[in-house]
């Protein structure tokens, strides 16, 4: 039962990937994509992996769909399929990749040190009881202090590819078209979206959720509110920017503030650990969920290209 | 074959799929979709390999979380891009690709 239910997802997988790259229509291809993220965030609980689960349905499937279809309702011309005239050799040079790939999966070595028990192990020493969260956040915090620099460079640098100009001419124009039924539904929505979020990111300690999960979830809200005509980010920027910046700061001002008690960059004191992590955690999740949907926001205007 | 080891060689054969798509096509929105695809490719591969006769292993769930969200975040810069170097010019393609 469970092997037939793993084939027909692992098939439906290829399919919708098919789909996105061969669909001569490029909305099909995108809503292929997102159907193609839905099916990953299935895939992930089949791994046992709730928390990958989570992140791949709110980001994959909600986001990444978000902006993709905000991207091609600003193209003229759908159904653009350009293929090039070769073809042959790069079908078999994928071909042979695929064989090797599989191959080389297949003939993998044993691992040497066992990383599931290291984590299982040290685990009463992180300050929290679920084992990603104690690896994100304890074990391997640099990855995390560099992801969200790497997230605060990517925002930084679409702030500086937008002109302004683009941006307060077409909220200008959008501005009496506000949906009546949408602008209720959102309005009523929105708390509740920020409980959700708020609980993934205490739930993070002790069961899957997280500073990601709840992030993602807090941009959807946003992203949610923008596309019902409630321009929160004009009250305020200057707020905005900072809130950007602050998960980022918040985390190089603890991971260095340690130093001064002789402890190595970015080790918690053990009594402390929980709660210096749950703190990370919320700015993290503040920032994470200001910078992706600022990503949504940025997005260059609609008004039409030049002839060339 | 686990669930573990079947769900790494699906990745293998998508990012096998994504890069014919890559060389192919010339439209930059399907590149993105091509690599998009090509990264999860990749993630299932890294956990699943990591977790093939073995139990679950929070180490490469932790780093393909981390993947995740910066994979997000990079589509939406070449997005951005896109948008921006197709406001300016009216192009979907690059100018080494126009035949």
């Amino acid at each position: 039962m469970q092997f037939a239910f793993d084939s027909m997802l692992g098939l439906g997988l290829l399919a919708c990937a098919a789909g996105v790259f061969w669909s001569r229509d490029l909305f099909r291809s995108v809503v292929m994509f997102i159907a193609f993220g839905l099916l990953l965030a299935l895939t992930w609980v089949r791994l046992e992996a709730p928390d990958l689960a989570l992140a791949e349905a709110a980001i994959g499937a909600g986001l990444t769909g978000v902006l993709l279809l905000d991207a091609i309702g600003h193209l003229r011309q759908h159904k653009e399929h350009s293929p090039r005239n070769h073809w042959l050799l790069p079908l078999l040079c994928c071909i042979a990749l695929a064989l090797l790939l599989i191959l080389s999966l297949n003939a993998r070595p044993e691992a040497s040190i066992s990383l599931p028990e290291l984590v299982a192990e040290s685990l009463p020493e992180s300050g929290v009881e679920h084992p990603i969260t104690a690896v994100l956040l304890n074990f391997r915090s640099y990855d995390t202090l560099l992801e969200i620099a790497v997230l605060l460079v990517a925002a930084v640098v679409a702030m500086a590819l937008n002109d302004g100009l683009a941006a307060t001419a077409r909220t200008s124009a959008e501005q009496s078209s506000r949906d009546p039924v949408l602008a209720g539904f959102t309005s009523r929505l929105a708390p509740v979206i920020l409980l959700i979020a708020v609980y993934v990111l205490w739930a993070g300690s002790y069961m899957p959720g997280g500073a990601f999960q709840g992030g993602a979830i807090l941009a959807a809200g946003l992203v949610l509110l923008k596309l019902a005509d409630f321009h929160i980010e004009r009250y305020a920027e200057s707020l905005l920017r900072l809130g950007l910046a602050l998960g980022f700061l918040v985390f190089l001002a603890v991971a260095t503030s340690v130093m001064i008690g002789g402890r190595p960059f970015l080790t918690y004191p053990e009594a402390f650990a929980g709660q210096f992590i749950l703190f990370i955690e919320a700015v993290l999740t503040f920032s994470i969920g200001l910078i992706l949907f600022s990503l949504f926001n940025q997005s260059p205007g609609q008004e039409v290209p030049h002839d060339n | 074959m686990t669930t573990d080891f079947w769900f790494a060689c699906i990745g293998a054969v998508l990012i096998a799929m994504a890069l014919f798509t890559f060389i192919r096509h010339t439209h930059l929105l399907r590149r993105i979709l091509a690599f998009n695809i090509m990264g999860s490719g990749v993630f299932l591969i890294l956990v699943g390999l990591a977790q093939h006769q073995r139990q679950t292993d929070p180490v490469p769930q932790a780093l393909v979380l981390t993947g995740i969200v910066v994979a997000v975040a990079a589509t939406a810069l070449a997005l951005i891009i896109f948008r921006r170097f197709y406001q300016l010019s009216g192009r979907t393609e690059l100018d080494e690709d126009q035949q």
